[in-house]
């Protein structure tokens, strides 16, 4: 959060540069074709911030209920999940399959905490640690795992954010 | 150049380019005027980053920890499979250093996408290691895996690493199949 006499202090010397720019559009003919926006500034608003915490939570709830489904609609339909000690999953349809696979070996129970967030334009880094434990349906001793995670997130059309890229890995 | 352009820059050069324009009440058709030099910027950052995987590969393949460590910023995560996340630069030059004390690394690095907005760039593509310790150089470790990097535009153009992640595509133990050398 800035400060209030710093945000004074950046408006009081941007204002000439806004009222210059104002001049000088009024001042020369219209431009043929919209001007390009630059992805960094657009200003991503607290509904993104929201957004983007609502997906994790909603990830925790879909994944501690083996609901393959609900967790393969938090992903892009291009999404890529890259998993420790697995090949790459490519493709929301093959990342449901796979999560599908997952919950009918074992129960998953999972906590994801995020650590940092960085927007930029569409895009959004996210990064995070993780603690899971799976208990195998076969009675086979349950594993834990802990580590690091990081998305790249993408902001739909349609203005939803969802996963396009995963990598997670254990710190043991 | 155009009105448009003009509006792209920034606010001193808004500033002073509006002065001047208004001076010239925008007289002057933009066809006149010197074209800027074409520079492709996507070619640009892919040319930056290859570079940087260049450094990347000879510093680890040196057993450079100082010439890993400056790739990466100041403020720098590394979180590299099966080991705790390394904060800071000096923290990811003295793991590296103690990581090359003892073991000989030869590395292959491919890049599978990158994607840029604004002074971010978000990388990844996939690695083959292998590591053999330098009293014992024919007990080979080798590992194939995938690595996600969030790079960070500098002031003067050049990119560093700001998050950096990665994990093994194979349990432990296994031996990976490993890819050509190139």
């Amino acid at each position: 959060m800035k400060s209030t006499s710093e945000s004074s202090w950046r408006l009081g010397m941007r204002l000439p540069a806004i009222l210059l720019a104002g001049l000088f559009v009024l001042a020369c003919p219209p431009a043929e074709e919209e001007m390009a926006e630059d992805p960094a500034a657009v200003e991503p608003s607290i509904g993104d911030e929201r957004a983007l915490n609502a997906l994790v939570a909603d990830f925790m709830v879909a994944i501690n209920s083996s609901d393959a489904d609900s967790v393969a609609a938090l992903y892009a339909s291009d999404g890529v999940r890259m998993p420790p000690d697995a090949p790459e999953i490519r493709g929301r349809e093959a990342i449901r399959q796979n999560l599908q696979e997952t919950f009918e070996a074992a129960d998953i129970e999972v906590q994801v905490h995020v650590e940092e967030t960085e927007f930029s334009g569409e895009l959004a880094s996210v990064r995070g640690t993780f603690a899971l434990i799976s208990v195998p349906k076969d009675g086979s001793a349950s594993a834990e795992l802990q580590g690091n995670w990081m998305r790249l997130m993408r902001r739909e059309p349609d203005g939803r954010w969802l996963v396009a890229r995963e990598l997670w890995n254990s710190e043991s | 150049m155009g009105c448009r352009e003009i509006l792209r820059m920034n606010r001193a050069t808004v500033v002073l380019c509006s002065v001047l324009v208004l001076a010239a009440g925008c007289a002057a058709p933009p066809e006149e005027e010197a074209p800027a030099p074409e520079v492709d910027p996507v070619a640009e950052n892919e040319a930056a980053l290859a570079e940087l995987a260049a450094k990347y590969l000879q510093a680890v393949n040196r057993g450079d920890a100082d010439g890993l460590a400056v790739l990466y910023t100041e403020d720098a995560i590394r979180m590299q499979t099966n080991s705790k996340a390394k904060v800071g630069r000096d923290a990811i030059r003295l793991f590296a250093a103690a990581d090359y004390a003892d073991t000989n690394w030869d590395m292959q690095l491919h890049v599978d996408e990158s994607e840029y907005s604004g002074d971010l760039a978000f990388v990844r593509g996939t690695y083959a290691l292998s590591v053999s310790p330098k009293d014992s150089p024919s007990e080979v470790y080798q590992e194939v895996g995938k690595w996600m990097d969030v790079m960070r535009r500098q002031e003067d153009g050049s990119w560093l690493i700001a998050r950096e992640i990665s994990n093994r595509n194979h349990p432990p133990g296994q031996m990976p199949e490993m890819p050509e050398e190139e």
